[in-house]
C-alpha cells in the first residue's frame, strides 16, 4: 500500500512540528498566558484560545500532526509485539481508525467555538 | 674478535605464572538443555582450572573432554575469524575463543547461547532464520553485465572502496542479531548483519541492484524498525558496525531513492592487466607452485 | 520460551521479548538506554493525549450551558500537588522524547554518525563515537533544565511549595 519509509518520512516530519507546536502550546499556558500559569486554566482564557482563529489553527494543527504520531508509534510498538498476519491487520486498521477517532474528537471541541453551538 | 669481548647475553626469565600450572579454578556454570529431555534449558556448574591464556572456549573443551562430553558447542577457528562460537558469557555477546576467562575477573563465568534463535540443544542455537534473513537482501552484486566479461576488474576507487570495506569483515557470528532488542520480540525482523550487508552490497559502487534490495529492506519488518540502540555495533566482535549502515540505508530510502536506482555501475577495466592480454596471462601461470625452500 | 517436551515444538524460540529485549538493561549501551526511554516516554505521554483530549472536552459542556462551573470545578479539582506532579511527569517524558527523537531523525539522515573507518583491535565503533553521543548527552542536559523549569511553573509560580 504505501511505503513504510514514506510513514516513517512523515513520522519524523509530524515529530518536528510536535516540537514547535508543543513548545507553543506549553508557552500559551505561562509565558504567554495573563496571569501565569494559574490564570492560563481560567474559563475565560481558555475560551478565548478555543475562539481566537490563530490559536485555534494552531490547536488543530497540533492535533493532527499528534493523532497521525502517536498512533503510527503504537501501531510500530504493536507490530513489534506480534506478527501474525491477523494482529497485523487488526492493528493497521484499529490504529488508523483510532488517529481519525482522537482527531475528529479533539477537531469537535475546536470547532464548537466557531459553528454556534451546531455540534 | 675475542669472545670474552662479546656482551654477556642477558636472559630475562620470563613471568611464568600462570602459563605452567594453573592459577585457580573458575566455576563454569553452563546452560544446558536437551530437547527430547528437558522442558527449558537449567544451568550447571563446573569447576575449570584456568590457566593466564585460558579462553571461554578452551574451559568449554576442557569440560567436553574431561568432566562432561554431553556439551553440545560449536567452535572451529578458535581465532576469532570463523563466527562459530558466538554465544553469551556474563551477561555480554562474546566470541567464546576471544574471551580470556581471567579477563573477566570473576570466579562464576555463566555462559548461556545467543537470543532470539531457536535453541537446539546446550549452548548451539538454529542459525537458519539468520542466513535465511542474509540471503534475502540478495548479499551478492548485481548488476546486468555480470556475465559479461569475467577476465577484467570493475573499476572502483580507493575511495568507494572505503565507503564499505569495513562492512566486509563481518563474520556472520550471529552476536549482533543477538544483541537487538527489537529481535527479541520481532520475527520477522531481518536484523542488523543482513541489514548492514544490505547496504555494504547497494552502496558498492560496482553494484547496480538498489531497487531490488530497497523493496526487500523497506518494509514494515525491515530498515525502519531498527530505532539505533546501537547494542549490534557494541556487540560486534570485528568492528563493523552495523549501526552506522542502517543509518546511512535509511538516508539511502529516504533522500537518494531514485539516485541509487538510476545510479550507473563502476565500469570495466580495459586492461587485463598493465600491458598484457589473457592470453599472456594464461600462458605465464605456472603448473606447479613454488615450495618453499627445504630445511637447512 | 519454554516448550512442552512433544515433538514438533521442541526447540524453544528463545526470544527474549520485551522485558529481556527491549528493557534489558544489563550491558546497556548508551543509545540503548536513550532507545528504551525513548519508547517509554512516547507510550506514556501518547496515552496521556487520549486522556488530555477528553479531559479538555469538558470546556464544550460548559460552553454550550453557559456554566463556568463545570469547567472551574475540573480545573479546581485538579489544582493539587498530586496532579501536578503527574503534569511534571508528563513535560519532562514529552520534552525528552522530542528531543531525542531530532536526534534519531538526524541519525537516520545519516547526521552525527561518523564516517566508515578500518577497524583496528579493540574495534571501538565509529557510530557510537561521533556527534550522536554528545548530542543525546546534551538532549538529556537540555531536558533536565526544561523539567527544572516546568517544576518552577507547576509548584512554585502555584505555591505548592
Amino acid at each position: 500500500m504505501v511505503r513504510e519509509s514514506t510513514l516513517m518520512w512523515i513520522q519524523y516530519i509530524t515529530g518536528l512540528g510536535i516540537l514547535v507546536l508543543g513548545a507553543l502550546h506549553f508557552a500559551s499556558l505561562t509565558l504567554l498566558a495573563p496571569g501565569g500559569y494559574p490564570g492560563a486554566l481560567e474559563y475565560a482564557t481558555v475560551i478565548s484560545r478555543y475562539t481566537d482563529p490563530l490559536w485555534a489553527a494552531a490547536l488543530e494543527a497540533f492535533l493532527a500532526l499528534l493523532s497521525y504520531h502517536v498512533f503510527n508509534g503504537f501501531r510500530v510498538l504493536l507490530l513489534e509485539l506480534n506478527q501474525g498476519s491477523g494482529w497485523t491487520k487488526a492493528v493497521n486498521v484499529t490504529m488508523a481508525l483510532a488517529a481519525i477517532a482522537a482527531f475528529l474528537y479533539g477537531t469537535r471541541t475546536i470547532l464548537v467555538f466557531h459553528l454556534g453551538g451546531a455540534i | 674478535m675475542a669472545a670474552s669481548e662479546q656482551k654477556q647475553l642477558e636472559f630475562k626469565v620470563p613471568n611464568l605464572e600462570g602459563v605452567e600450572k594453573p592459577i585457580k579454578n573458575v566455576i563454569f556454570r553452563v546452560s544446558r538443555f536437551d530437547p527430547d529431555r528437558d522442558r527449558e534449558p537449567y544451568y550447571r556448574d563446573y569447576e575449570v582450572p584456568v590457566y593466564r591464556f585460558t579462553t571461554v572456549l578452551d574451559g568449554l573443551l576442557y569440560i567436553k573432554y574431561n568432566l562432561d562430553p554431553t556439551l553440545a558447542v560449536r567452535y572451529s577457528c578458535r581465532m576469532g575469524v570463523c563466527g562459530s562460537c558466538a554465544m553469551i558469557v556474563n551477561g555480554r555477546e562474546r566470541l567464546a575463543c576471544k574471551t580470556n576467562v581471567l579477563s573477566l575477573n570473576s570466579n562464576i563465568v555463566t555462559v548461556r547461547p545467543i537470543n532470539n534463535l531457536p535453541l537446539i540443544r546446550d549452548l548451539v542455537t538454529d542459525l537458519r532464520p539468520f542466513f535465511e534473513k542474509h540471503k534475502k537482501v540478495m548479499p551478492y552484486i548485481i548488476r546486468d553485465d555480470i556475465e559479461a566479461r569475467q577476465d577484467r576488474e570493475f573499476l572502483q576507487s580507493p575511495a568507494e572502496l572505503n565507503e564499505y570495506m569495513m562492512l566486509t569483515d563481518c563474520i556472520k557470528c550471529g552476536l549482533c542479531y543477538s544483541a537487538c532488542p527489537t529481535t527479541a520480540t520481532d520475527a520477522l525482523f531481518l536484523g542488523p548483519q543482513a541489514l548492514a550487508q544490505a547496504y555494504r552490497y547497494t552502496i558498492d559502487s560496482r553494484d547496480a541492484g538498489a531497487a531490488l534490495r530497497f523493496d526487500v529492506v523497506d518494509d514494515p519488518h525491515g530498515v525502519w524498525r531498527c530505532h539505533f540502540a546501537g547494542a549490534c555495533s557494541a556487540a560486534c566482535p570485528k568492528g563493523v558496525d552495523p549501526a552506522f549502515a542502517i543509518q546511512q540505508l535509511k538516508k539511502l530510502l529516504l533522500y537518494k531513492r531514485n539516485a541509487m536506482k538510476s545510479r550507473k555501475p563502476a565500469p570495466e577495466s580495459e586492461k587485463v592487466r598493465e600491458g598484457t592480454s589473457v592470453e599472456e596471462v594464461l600462458k605465464s601461470m605456472p603448473k606447479e607452485w613454488p615450495s618453499p625452500p627445504a630445511p637447512k | 520460551m519454554s516448550a512442552p517436551a512433544s515433538s514438533g515444538s521442541k526447540f524453544p524460540r528463545n526470544m527474549r521479548g520485551v522485558l529481556g529485549g527491549w528493557a534489558r538493561v544489563s550491558h546497556a549501551n548508551f543509545e540503548r538506554w536513550l532507545y528504551l526511554m525513548h519508547r517509554l516516554t512516547g507510550l506514556v505521554v501518547g496515552l496521556y493525549l487520549i486522556a488530555h483530549l477528553a479531559e479538555t472536552s469538558d470546556i464544550v459542556p460548559a460552553y454550550l450551558s453557559g456554566d463556568e462551573g463545570i469547567w472551574n470545578n475540573l480545573m479546581q479539582s485538579l489544582y493539587t500537588p498530586e496532579a501536578h506532579a503527574g503534569l511534571l511527569i508528563i513535560a519532562a517524558f514529552a520534552v525528552y522524547h522530542g528531543l531525542n527523537g531530532v536526534r534519531l531523525f538526524l541519525a537516520a539522515s545519516g547526521v552525527g554518525v561518523g564516517r566508515p573507518i578500518r577497524p583496528e583491535w579493540p574495534y571501538a565503533p565509529v557510530s557510537l563515537r561521533s556527534f550522536q553521543r554528545s548530542l543525546g548527552w546534551l538532549f538529556i542536559a537540555v531536558t533536565l533544565i526544561l523539567t527544572a523549569y516546568a517544576f518552577y511553573e507547576l509548584f512554585v509560580v502555584t505555591h505548592f511549595v
